[in-house]
């Protein structure tokens, strides 16, 4: 297995990510605040106001045709910019076969999907909802919810999915504390054993 | 039967029965029904775990329905932040427990791909060899599972027949029946002896004559084909818009599968089909019989993987350099892999100097899978749901992680 | 018949013996409880497929009077909770718990009921122990158990049912090897 070792100096860009963030520039010159095209994991980044109009730009894109939203991960920074940030990534895919193939036959991964990310503060985290452009994006969003404490806007009921409706806080915070119990029966804290 | 579809007897119809259709039509237009709420799960034989589906019902018909999730949630991503990379990998197998070793495979791939390790030639084949047969495994299971939940119960003890010895290989191998932790990163935990290769050969052409019994039992028989054809449709669209994958997406007629189409570890080395829905199969495209049809046809794709796997598989070490007290450095990967359930993703932040992820995310396919069925089951009959829900084959540990 | 099954066979002649049985009403009715076990299908997680592998071809649980698995708690006496217990499904089980009828019986399978097992340190949401939820009969340890394991905790259940007098399970066992075969 052709693994990709740390040594090379200019890391080959991902075609895929780069046409897409061609696409993202011509369309929506201030959208893109800042991206990686080569490595192992290419990313770009939009402003939160444009997320929604980047999203369905991929998605009926002629040559991207991002038809599927494959996960929706929410990472906790405290450290980042002032008093925290929260970064919400969407990886994109398409299930369909591309008439210009250049782009699934990438130079490094061969995995064809692109990152897209935004970056809300840690104190108001609100992203607007993908879920009419992805309807599979609903569990993902009430899961980042729940987890992360990202709050999407704009969809109906943002209910909790994994945890019960009452639990405190959002575990994957990386402040979050470990209750002492729920509902009577305890829960002891890593420190704890 | 369901008065949907075409119909299926043969003989057309007696005298008379038109009649009687009309009759049947007349009644109920006229009869206003209640609709009525009732709940299926946690505790509910065919659910396949403690999903818990809140069903909205008129009559026979289902209106409109909720699934309720995390009854099994465990934690899975949070443990990643708190534990070693090489302490989390054990926890990937509880994840889909009836595809262990293909977790762990995307799993190891990822953090290899952070840590920028190679892997062993002999242990890439090792790997790809385990998690085929863990891939026949997890269809026979689930095969015979879907005929319990659709009533019959005789394929079901067929199917653990080949099962149990499937998993005494996986068992001889790394000393656990169900859950392995034998793909370490970087390589594997033990290499295989030429006494397991024989065994494997000879559960292979076993396996390979006993697919015909199962078909007979399933896939040939009226009444599981009356019982599965036209129900739980599922198009092209509505899957790829759920993000639905692996089997489900394949029977809507979507030619995609990540071990053919972004290949991973070594599978662009063999030569195999990729089964997908189609009208000339039977039933109508993106139903459960067609999702039944690709897991069957899956397993035959699997053997020729297997067979590929071991005429190809050379000599060499099994385990690669992983430096003790492994940190990988900073930076993120996202990695699919194909399990038999759909597509496994793993997305791992690192932040360096450290040996622990900092975000451990994972894509459970049965998550994506299940959640479409809001839109599918709608105008369903109730006693169809069952046969939907058993079509998905999911798995609850990877839907709650 | 089993060997064990009339402690008083003793007062009665030898034809007698033939014909006659002299036992207790109780000892009667936990003859037939043990052997007619209930399982309710309940699975949680991992260590439900491997109940699952016990009821079915290999291992064939039926062989010990306890595979008829039912779907509903009113119709079983014994709840194998199999597989990790999460804080939101503890309520569920109490209360499937609670519609068992008298008498029932627990068996905990596998670390994660038994303490929370590999989720006890950073899972939240596991409840470390299902004894803090239902009262626990057998303990099965195992991530997942084996069959046979089990196989073997029926089987301790059942020794438990007939011999309802607070002795020590070995004490039972060994009483059982001196009388030659066991009870079943």
């Amino acid at each position: 297995m052709a693994e990709t070792a740390d040594t090379p100096a200019a890391p080959p860009s991902d075609p895929l990510t780069e046409r897409a963030l061609d696409v993202l520039r011509t369309a929506h010159p201030e959208a893109v605040v800042a991206s990686e095209l080569g490595g192992r994991h290419p990313w770009i980044q939009v402003r939160v106001e444009d997320l929604r109009a980047a999203c369905r730009l991929l998605r009926d894109h002629d040559e991207l045709r991002m038809d599927c939203c494959h996960l929706i991960s929410g990472v906790d920074w405290p450290e980042a910019g002032e008093g925290g940030e929260i970064e919400v990534v969407y990886h994109l895919c398409s299930f369909q076969i591309l008439p210009d193939d250049a782009y699934r036959k990438r130079a490094e991964k061969n995995d064809p999907w692109v990152a897209l990310k935004v970056r809300v503060p840690r104190e108001k985290p609100e992203v607007p909802t993908v879920l009419d452009i992805w309807t599979g994006a609903d569990w993902h969003e009430r899961e980042t919810w729940d987890l992360v404490g990202v709050r999407f806007t704009g969809r109906r009921e943002l209910r909790r999915i994994l945890l019960p409706d009452d639990w405190p806080g959002h575990p994957l915070r990386k402040d979050w504390e470990y209750p002492a119990s729920y509902h009577g029966v305890p829960i002891i804290p890593p420190e704890g054993l | 039967m369901s008065d949907q579809g075409p119909d299926l007897r043969s003989g057309g119809e007696p005298e008379g029965a038109v009649e009687i259709h009309e009759h049947q039509e007349a009644v109920s237009r006229d009869v206003r029904t209640e609709e009525m709420v009732f709940n299926m799960g946690p505790q509910h034989p065919a659910t396949h775990g403690v999903l818990r589906v809140a069903v909205r019902t008129d009559g026979e018909y289902v209106r409109a329905l909720q699934p309720h999730v995390g009854n099994l949630h465990r934690c899975v991503e949070k443990i990643g932040e708190s534990l070693p990379y090489y302490q989390w990998v054990p926890y990937l197998d509880r994840m889909d427990y009836l595809a262990a070793i293909c977790n762990e495979h995307v799993g190891c791939m990822a953090i290899e791909r952070l840590g920028g390790l190679e892997v062993p030639e002999r242990a890439e084949y090792i790997r790809v060899i385990t998690a085929e047969v863990q891939r026949i495994l997890s269809h026979l299971m689930a095969i015979g599972v879907y005929g319990l939940d659709l009533g019959a119960f005789t394929p079901f003890l067929h199917q653990f027949r080949e099962r149990e010895r499937g998993m005494d290989l996986l068992d001889h191998l790394s000393g656990g029946r169900l859950l392995y932790h034998y793909i370490r990163i970087g390589g594997v935990k033990r290499d295989v002896s030429q006494d397991w290769l024989d065994e494997l050969e000879a559960w292979l052409a076993d396996v390979e004559r006993r697919l015909p019994e199962y078909n007979t039992l399933l896939l040939h028989n009226r009444v599981f084909q009356e019982r599965t054809f036209h129900v739980g449709l599922m198009d092209r669209e509505v899957a790829t818009r759920w993000g639905v994958t692996g089997p489900a997406l394949r029977a809507a007629g979507v030619d995609w599968d990540c071990r053919r189409d972004a290949p991973y570890s070594i599978y662009d080395r063999f030569d195999f089909d990729v089964p997908c829905g189609a009208s000339d199969i039977g039933g109508e495209v993106g139903d459960c019989f067609q999702r039944h049809w690709v897991r069957v046809r899956e397993i035959e794709e699997s053997l020729k993987i297997i067979r590929q796997a071991l005429a190809q598989m050379p000599e060499g070490p099994v385990m690669g350099r992983v430096p003790k007290g492994f940190k990988p450095p900073a930076g993120e990967v996202y990695v699919r892999g194909e399990n038999p359930r759909g597509e496994l993703a793993c997305y791992m932040v690192s932040v360096g100097k450290s040996d622990k992820a900092w975000r451990a995310r994972c894509r459970g396919p049965s998550f994506s899978n299940i959640a479409c069925i809001t839109e599918v089951a709608e105008g369903q009959l109730i006693g169809d749901l069952v046969a939907l829900i058993g079509s998905l084959d999911i798995v609850l540990g990877e839907v709650d992680r | 018949m089993p060997e064990d099954l009339a402690p008083a066979d003793a007062l009665l002649d030898p034809e007698l013996q033939q014909s006659v049985i002299l036992t207790k009403v109780q000892w009667v009715k936990d003859w037939g409880r043990r052997n007619a076990l209930w399982p309710m299908a309940f699975g949680l997680a991992c260590c439900a497929m491997e109940m699952m592998a016990t009821a079915a071809t290999k291992y064939d649980l039926d062989r010990f009077g306890a595979g008829v698995f039912r779907a509903s708690p009113r119709q079983s006496d014994l709840m194998i909770v199999a597989g990790t217990l999460s804080h939101k499904m503890a309520p569920r089980l109490k209360r499937l718990w609670e519609q068992m009828p008298d008498p029932k019986y627990v068996i905990a399978m596998g670390a994660c009921v038994i303490g929370g097992g590999p989720y006890s340190r950073f899972g939240y949401h596991v409840v470390q122990g299902v004894d803090l939820i239902v009262p626990v009969d057998v303990y099965l340890p195992g991530c997942p158990p084996r069959p046979e394991a089990l196989i073997d905790a029926i089987r301790k259940l059942q020794f438990r049912i007939q011999e309802r007098t607070g002795e020590s399970l070995t004490a039972i066992e060994a009483k059982q090897k001196t009388k030659g075969g066991g009870a079943a």
